[in-house]
């Protein structure tokens, strides 16, 4: 019987030190939000880890989230945990094919019956009995079904396993559907992000060889030590945002000095996005190069709802009537108007827009000054402003 | 042209200008209290830098404030990591790069000698039989002369 090796035998195969070993235990420790003095016990923990088998099935997606996670061409901590388990099924990165590759799952199911862990990225389409989307003439929604049976938990990785994604979006033409609202029996972790974030990924996987255990989640089912706070909490403009000082326009004064991207459209109050792992590393992100947030893939639905981003420039009247007409010669003339009432509309303000949560409303959209969508919208529980809305 | 540093665009305004988080006196005062731990019972605190909301200006204003002692040292394991004393002699701090020298983590650690740099136990006995080969060859090498 061939002795399995721990994670710290493995690494220490591969170069690493017990040095390097503590200092990943440390950088492992800080990705999962642990404290310090927690150190110890992780590296206890890790020292002793067996290698989880692990099968991974990608379906109706675009392989950007297997790219997030093996693009690095340095040893990361992400590469040194993912390298560590025991990835029996992945068609894109295996070697095998065909009937070859469906025999390594079937074998690695029921050598692990139970135990196994299943990445899933990519929706699952369900019209027409799931014909739209199938591996070795295997429906997707037929593989899921088989394989999760025998999983000890799922990681739902990308927007598109954990809430649809884009091929969810209007008209659904496959009637595509995220992995929660099929396997109802099981433990689902939601990792969502558009890519997701490597650390994210393995920071589940970390926490698993570490505590035995999935983390904590939240109503999402998102692992709260990564989701659990707004990019406008950890955001280093933040204290901008808090003094009032705002780029107006992408190449103001605001906008070099770098001040806060709120009114430019950025959602790094309403999205709440794998901050904690991305606060310890020096990467740089979307706001970091000058671009406000767009909250891409972190909730659900949102590419069918997810309001546009308005440029709006804020002026000495924001209250407007409704017969007003906008003026065409006013920049930017792509603006937004909140009706909370029928007859009353409200330039959108997002510094100073506040509504009360589950309100509806109806935002009306217009382009170069002439109205091009209206449709409504439920102010979610963040900040007091509309964070879901559907338009026609 | 992978990282954002390699596009040469600079923010016009200078460090002076970049934000505060307030958190900087907090963190002064559980170094103190670390500090007193440290010497009252012999307890070591490690503060993750990483934990809490510290911008680029919060961090250079600690390093500005702690100012830098007579020990710095770099640890060659998993990429660099960089050990420096402050001029607060307890207090150091220790960075963690990764191979590609990008920031794992910042910490804090109020100690007389970080953990790191001690010589792991299980390293003392590879360090003994390595060197009880390399007289052993020496001692062979002789005999022949």
């Amino acid at each position: 019987m061939k002795q399995e090796k721990t994670l710290a035998e493995r690494l220490r195969e591969r170069g690493v030190t017990r040095r390097g070993f503590m200092k990943f235990c440390a950088a492992t420790a800080s990705m999962m939000a642990l404290p310090p003095a927690m150190i110890p016990r992780v590296a206890a923990a890790l020292q002793q880890a067996k290698r989880p088998s692990v099968i991974w099935l990608s379906f109706q997606e675009c392989t950007g989230c297997t790219e997030s996670l093996t693009r690095s061409h340095a040893p990361t901590i992400e590469g040194l945990i993912f390298d560590h388990i025991s990835l029996d099924y992945h068609h894109t990165l295996q070697a095998a094919a065909g009937d070859g590759a469906e025999h390594a799952r079937d074998a690695a199911m029921q050598e692990n019956w139970g135990k196994y862990l299943l990445v899933v990225d990519g929706s699952i389409p369900l019209r027409d009995e799931g014909i739209y989307s199938t591996i070795a003439g295997t429906t997707n929604l037929a593989m899921l079904e088989e394989v999760a049976a025998g999983a000890a938990a799922i990681i739902s990785v990308g927007t598109c396993a954990a809430f649809g994604g884009l091929p969810m979006a209007r008209p659904n033409p496959t009637g595509a559907a995220p992995v929660a609202d099929i396997i109802t029996d099981k433990p689902v972790v939601n990792v969502p992000g558009c890519p997701p974030i490597p650390t994210v990924i393995t920071g589940v996987l970390a926490h698993f060889l570490t505590f035995g255990r999935l983390p904590e989640l939240d109503p999402l089912n998102r692992p709260k030590v990564f989701f659990g706070q707004s990019i406008h909490d950890r955001c280093y403009r933040r204290p901008f945002y808090e003094r009032g000082q705002f780029a107006e326009t992408f190449d103001d004064e605001g906008a070099r000095k770098g001040w806060c991207l709120f009114k430019l459209g950025c959602k790094g109050p309403i999205t709440y996005n794998g901050t904690r792992a991305r606060a310890s590393r020096s990467k740089p992100d979307t706001v970091a190069s000058a671009a406000p947030n767009p909250g891409s893939g972190t909730k659900a639905g949102f590419t069918m709802r997810f309001p546009k981003v308005p440029m709006v420039r804020q002026r000495e009247s924001r209250w407007r009537p409704v017969s007003a007409q906008p003026s065409v010669s006013r920049r930017p003339s792509d603006h937004v108007h909140v009706r909370r009432k029928p007859t009353v509309r409200r330039r959108y303000d997002p510094t100073r827009f506040r509504a009360r949560t589950g309100a509806r409303m109806v935002i009306d959209h217009f382009r170069r000054g002439q109205p091009v969508a209206s449709g409504r919208c439920t102010v979610g529980a963040s900040q007091g402003r509309p964070v879901r809305s559907s338009f026609t | 042209m992978s990282e954002l540093n390699s596009i040469p665009v600079r923010v016009e305004a200078g460090l002076e200008a970049r934000p505060r988080t307030e958190n900087l006196k907090p963190v002064m005062l559980q170094i103190e209290n670390a500090l007193r731990e440290l010497i009252a019972h012999g307890t070591e605190t490690v503060i993750d830098l990483a934990a809490m909301p510290f911008s680029d200006q919060d961090e250079h204003d600690l390093r500005e404030l702690l100012g830098s002692g007579e020990v710095s040292a770099t640890i060659n394991a998993f990429g660099p990591t960089l050990v420096e004393e402050t001029a607060c002699p307890g207090v150091w701090l220790v960075e963690h790069q990764d191979a590609e020298h990008r920031r794992l983590t910042l910490h804090l650690e109020v100690a007389r000698i970080p953990a790191l740099l001690a010589t792991p136990e299980d390293d003392l006995a590879d360090g003994l039989a390595a060197l009880a080969a390399l007289n052993a060859s020496n001692d062979s090498t002789e005999d022949v002369q």
